[in-house]
């Protein structure tokens, strides 16, 4: 995707000949109270005003490997278009994008006391990645000794976490709604275009996220969509935890708190057919110590072992919620007793919180 | 024979100017050849506001960080 847009692709060559394009590539320079994005993505778009005002953002992943599942370029052209029709009447729409960026607590990556003390760099001698902001965010928390909250712990999530998944050809329009979902019991429908939302008008997914990313934990969100040549209000209501019904282990942010927290193990869910073998219901934990650690590892969990209890709760469902408890629950030097099945029995282990 | 050698050093610089990324992770020091022969402006972003200030255009930034 960044190939197309670079050379300006035939498609949006046309669209982005009426912008003033500009290429940046340090993550440490980048001015945090302007740029306000998904720090795990390592191609983002910025509309904007030359007064900094910005129009809407383009950028979204859900997949480590599969980095351009959730754009295309025909979405960009549509989202350049939107962007050009506001410019034009700026003075008179100007209003509408002031909730489009927040304050930010820090000016630049390297002002985040957090960053300063892992030697301000990405690690292993290399340049300071845009993930580095998120890890910023997290540790600013732990060496607070506070716990790292659910919004920068299940950060910038897809639509699809409340239910919505949206086509990555068009600008914000419904492809799907999950059943039982809260966009489902809200009354969204396929083919709905998302106009508005919370009073911000919508040029990307990414722009819908941007909202998602900064609502409560529990929250009603407004949306106004076009359905046909219908407008409709559609009231969204988030019930709590859910931003965890989307998937961080692809994030690179998630690959840092492995190594930091987790003795850089990841976990694989286990398969129905793994959890009929162990004689597990489908509602408890099942998570494999797939990677990262072998059998003869001095880790308190080892390869193969199959998490089924956390200080004695089941109710853990994905490595995420694993990392959460480590990083919500626990401080530094606790002790955290986890229940493994190794070898196929059931054991208690002590797993020190680093 | 040295036409052998010069097609693969061609075929390599090719190669470079279509990643914007090297293997180690750094942006490739063809991004800024690529990028500026298109048009854009490399890597500041306060002459892309001046720019557009001076032009009118909205402004249309990307971030690439290298994965």
């Amino acid at each position: 995707m960044d190939e197309q847009v670079v050379r300006r692709q035939k498609n949006l060559k046309p669209l982005m000949d009426q912008f003033v394009c500009v290429r940046l590539i340090r993550a440490a320079n980048l001015d945090l109270s302007i740029f306000q994005f998904d720090p795990d993505l390592s191609f983002a778009v910025f509309l904007m005003n030359a007064d900094k005002t910005l129009y809407g953002r383009y950028g979204s992943r859900s997949d480590f490997y599969e980095a351009d599942r959730d754009i295309s370029a025909e979405g960009l052209a549509k989202g350049l278009q939107r962007a050009l029709t506001w410019h034009k009447t700026y003075d008179a729409v100007k209003k509408q994008f002031a909730a489009k960026t927040v304050d930010a607590p820090y000016k630049t990556l390297a002002d985040y006391p957090s960053h300063q003390a892992r030697g301000g760099r990405g690690g292993r001698g290399r340049c300071t990645h845009c993930h580095d902001l998120r890890t910023a965010q997290q540790m600013s928390y732990r060496i607070e000794g506070k716990p790292v909250p659910e919004n920068i712990m299940f950060s910038w999530p897809m639509p699809d976490a409340p239910g919505l998944h949206l086509d990555p050809q068009e600008i914000a329009t419904v492809k799907k709604v999950w059943k039982g979902s809260p966009a489902e019991k809200a009354g969204f429908k396929v083919g709905d275009q998302i106009e508005t939302f919370e009073g911000q008008p919508i040029l990307s997914i990414a722009d819908v996220q941007w909202v998602l990313q900064n609502a409560g934990n529990t929250d009603s969100l407004t949306a106004n969509v076009k359905r046909g040549d219908e407008l409709k209000t559609i009231e969204l209501k988030l019930p709590a935890g859910w931003r965890r019904y989307v998937d961080i282990s692809w994030r690179t942010t998630t690959d840092v708190l492995r190594r930091t927290f987790m003795y850089r193990i990841e976990f694989e869910e286990l398969t129905a057919e793994e959890r009929k073998e162990l004689g597990l219901s489908n509602s408890v934990i099942a998570l494999k110590a797939a990677r990262g650690v072998s059998r003869t590892s001095s880790t308190p969990i080892v390869r193969e072992d199959v998490i089924v209890a956390v200080d004695g709760k089941d109710t853990f469902m994905s490595e995420g919620d694993l990392i959460a408890y480590f990083l919500q629950e626990k401080k530094t030097g606790d002790v955290v007793k986890v229940t493994v099945i190794r070898d196929g029995k059931k054991i208690v282990v002590d797993v020190p919180v680093k | 024979m040295r036409l052998f050698w010069s097609s693969l050093l061609i075929a390599g610089m090719a190669c470079l100017t279509v990643s914007s990324v090297q293997a180690d992770g750094r942006a490739s020091p063809y991004d800024r050849v690529t990028a500026e022969a298109n048009g854009w402006i490399y890597d500041d972003f306060e002459a892309g506001i001046s720019k557009a200030k001076e032009t009118g255009k909205p402004l249309l930034v990307v971030l690439r960080c290298p994965p």
